[in-house]
């Protein structure tokens, strides 16, 4: 076995918001050593700079000719802009003299298996033409592909004697938050559909310390797992003798300089708190997962099943198992027992993902809503095949908070940018939760003084008027007195459904001479699937009847439109 | 060895004969040119002639600069010494103007395997040291001219994956068979395509063990894996 042989040196550059990209820097770190490549892995510090630096004129064609790479797009493609941020840099360091080692890789939140669909068979390639590129010599072969996963931190723990010694209210983020993190109190949390709807819809209201944030702009917060969630995992602990009291005080350190323990877990922690809020016990267990269990269990039939999920054959049973029956990680864990049972502290930290801080468009307008940020939350409950409902982590953390309770909360910016000069219309269409950045913006310039039907057009779907129909007396009242032009599409209420973007096309003369002879803007937002592309089909269609375009000028508008954003789409899943 | 193509030059070096048969046979396979010398004989040894050099259980070789320099460039140089003269070795290879040197263990033997480099001494190549320099001077906050980075997308770029190739196969609904199926569904899956009748039912064995295990038509499926012989309430879907 060669010790002293190193390969190439491979750095694995990231940009991570939510921790995705990161979690595969890692994977590609991991791998990598397998072939003796000496890795780094770096999130660059400015991506905005890097790339408009990449992007300079002056830069000749042959400046990064010594440099092999390859590029791993993490996407959805139900936005329009699909892994643009990844094709135009895969293109921009080829056109450098940059040599592509594979084609790029991309990643598609909407694929079954999420961004390992594409991930994985792209790592596969990426090493089998490393290799090509920097063949290991004689005597040097690849190390075997089932490595023992080494814990990242290592862990010590005692029992803490005195509970006053952690501050039990204090959250784990408490002490490293940044000067940007506010509390917030709840001030009500309200169910805005009728108790005979499908869905639960809160309106949640915060109340803050006047701080201002603008139309489109972002809330963000983190969530913790339920009281019922934490004590699930740590009943199914204890039942295969892993017997963490909650009260246990764990101190991380440092294995090697590559994995440093972020700063939020530096300090003591009790379990309690990482049960509470840093252990997603919620997320949906991938390949690697499995690796670690392969390697934690003694059972032969449990192994040979594990690692079965771990090989590319085994991706559609992993999908059939976890991803399509949304099967979490605290249940993998109760049918994994012998896995299970042998499960130590540092483990943990490399089979449970933390939880995400989530993002919530603000509803309410700073200067009309005096010191208050509003949010619209459609609690997620449904059922799979399995027979335990299926309940989303963040909105029912959001759903069972009461008057007088406390978050720690940021701020950040949206992406949509709406029209500043209150002459300009805004065509907002938000079919449910989607209206939430409109509500924003709509009372913002109610605030200022400028609301009008004609430069605030609102196209709200939902399924009927008497069940999910949510503020509607604060957008009858302000069409009362002028200031805004309401359509609503109500799919439920009569035998054919009618969805926004029928309104559009109903409402087409208004439509077209807001675009045409006033510089209107469009915004479109809500849960993603068809509906960004049904809408822009209806406005397409507009241009042609109303504006007696051409098909092929109604695109070159559109898409002209999208690139001056003029026309802008905020979609989630 | 799979350094060696047939009809290579190869330079044996040794201290003892008889240690040879064994490596000779070797190079015989391989239809090696073989000429074999005595480590001490090393001076006589024509420049640049040499595929690759076997240098075969020597305790020490004074002059790397003489066996590197017997080798043509882009040749090889496996080395085997006992593990207790070998401490200094990698780097004397390396000082001595081997490279891409790579060690590992055979048996109570050390074995390294390096290479001569590619380019001669005297030979030059230019370098574009400072053209580089210019360019990647990062001046801050200069507003350089810069492209239009929507251009470096085409038609392809802006198409859409096709929805097929989002799903994985699982949602056809396949049905599969435990791996000890005694249910019946595997011989059922087995004879869909003769069409025979359905087998009598019987208990699945693999029920207690979860999801991941079970058959297509247990009884048990979406509920927790169990101990077996443990009474678990089935729960009746709607």
């Amino acid at each position: 076995m060669s010790g002293t042989f190193v390969n190439e040196k491979l750095t694995v550059l990231y940009g991570s918001q939510t921790g995705n990209a990161q979690d595969l820097a890692e994977r590609i770190w991991r791998e990598s050593k397998r072939f003796h490549f000496a890795g780094t892995g770096e999130e660059p510090d400015n991506m905005k700079q890097f790339w408009k630096f990449l992007l300079r004129r002056s830069l000749p064609a042959d400046s990064l000719k010594k440099l092999n790479f390859a590029v791993l797009g993490l996407g959805d493609s139900s936005y329009v802009k699909y892994n643009f941020v990844a094709k135009r840099l895969n293109k921009r360091l080829g056109q450098l003299g940059a040599h592509q080692l594979i084609p790029i890789g991309l990643g598609d939140d909407q694929h079954d298996l999420g961004y390992d669909g594409a991930s994985d068979p792209w790592i596969e390639a990426l090493w089998i033409n490393a290799l090509n590129a920097f063949p290991l010599p004689q005597g040097v072969s690849p190390l075997d592909r089932n490595q023992p996963v080494v814990p990242r931190w290592n862990v010590t723990s005692k029992l803490c004697l005195e509970p006053k010694s952690v501050n039990k209210q204090q959250s784990l983020y408490y002490s490293t938050r940044t000067s940007k993190e506010f509390f917030v109190t709840i001030i009500d949390n309200v169910r805005v559909t009728t108790d005979d709807h499908f869905q639960d819809v809160r309106l949640i209201k915060l109340k803050t310390n006047g701080q201002e944030y603008n139309s489109g702009d972002v809330v963000v917060l983190r969530p913790r797992n339920l009281p019922s969630q934490v004590a699930e995992f740590q009943r199914i602990l204890l039942e295969n003798d892993v017997d963490i009291p909650p009260e246990t005080i764990f101190n991380l350190s440092e294995r090697s300089s590559d994995f440093p323990v972020p700063p939020h877990l530096q300090g003591p922690i009790s379990f309690q708190q990482l049960c509470e809020e840093y252990f997603d016990l919620t997320s949906i267990p991938r390949r690697h997962t499995f690796s670690i269990l392969a390697q934690l269990t003694d059972s032969e039939i449990e192994k040979e099943k594990c690692l079965e999920f771990t090989t590319a054959e085994g991706q559609d049973d992993l999908y059939n198992y976890c991803n399509r029956p949304r099967r979490n990680i605290t249940e993998v864990l109760e049918d994994f027992r012998h896995a299970t049972k042998n499960i130590t502290k540092d483990i943990l930290f490399e089979l449970l993902q933390p939880i995400k801080p989530r993002d919530f468009s603000i509803a309410s307008s700073c200067r009309y809503h005096r010191d208050e940020i509003h949010i619209l939350v459609a609690v997620v409950k449904y059922k799979t095949k399995l027979t335990k409902e299926r309940l989303g982590l963040c909105s029912n953390y959001l759903a069972d908070l009461k008057s007088g309770d406390e978050v720690s909360v940021w701020l950040k910016k949206g992406s949509f940018k709406f029209p500043l000069n209150p002459e300009d219309p805004a065509i907002m269409v938000g079919p449910g939760t989607g209206v939430a950045p409109f509500r924003n913006f709509i009372f913002q310039r109610v605030n200022e003084g400028v609301a009008s039907a004609d430069n605030l057009i609102l196209f709200f779907g939902c399924r009927s008027r008497c069940k999910d129909f949510y503020c509607k007396d604060e957008y009858e009242s302000l069409q009362d007195e002028g200031m805004l032009h309401l359509i609503c599409a109500f799919s439920r209420d009569q035998d054919d459904k009618i969805y926004v973007q029928h309104k559009i096309a109903e409402n087409a003369k208004e439509v077209w001479r807001a675009l045409a002879t006033r510089r209107a803007h469009i915004f479109v937002a809500g849960n993603s699937k068809n509906m960004p592309q049904e809408v822009r089909s209806a406005f397409a269609r507009v241009c042609v009847e109303e504006g007696g375009l051409d098909e092929e000028k109604a695109e070159a508008f559109l898409a002209q439109m999208e690139k001056t954003n003029q026309y802008q789409t905020e979609t989630w899943s | 060895m799979d350094n060696i193509k047939s009809g290579d030059k190869i330079l044996v070096l040794h201290v003892d004969s008889a240690d040879l048969t064994d490596l000779q046979a070797e190079l015989n396979s391989k239809s090696a040119n073989t000429t074999t010398s005595l480590i001490g004989n090393i001076e006589g040894i024509n420049e640049a002639s040499f595929d690759g050099v076997i240098a075969y259980k020597v305790p020490e070789i004074n002059d790397f600069q003489k066996v590197l320099s017997s080798l043509k460039p882009g040749g090889f140089l496996i080395l085997t010494q006992s593990s207790s003269d070998s401490s200094q070795t990698e780097l004397n290879l390396q000082i001595g103007g081997f490279v891409r040197v790579a060690a590992s263990n055979a048996g109570e033997y050390k074995q390294f395997v390096c290479f001569k480099p590619t380019y001669t001494a005297g030979s030059s190549a230019e370098v574009e040291l400072l053209k580089e320099v210019l360019v990647w001077k990062l001046s801050q906050n200069v507003d350089e001219d810069i492209i239009d980075a929507d251009n470096l997308l085409d038609e392809e770029d802006l198409k859409k994956p096709a929805a097929e190739s989002l799903r994985v196969c699982g949602t056809t609904g396949k049905r599969k068979a435990c791996k000890d199926c005694s249910c019946g569904l595997a011989q059922e899956l087995e004879a869909e395509t003769t069409s025979a009748a359905p087998p009598p039912k019987s208990s699945c064995g693999s029920c207690y063990l979860g999801d991941a295990f079970r058959c297509a038509s247990c009884p048990y499926l979406g509920m927790p894996a169990f101990k077996p012989g443990e009474k678990v309430k089935l729960i009746l879907n709607e």
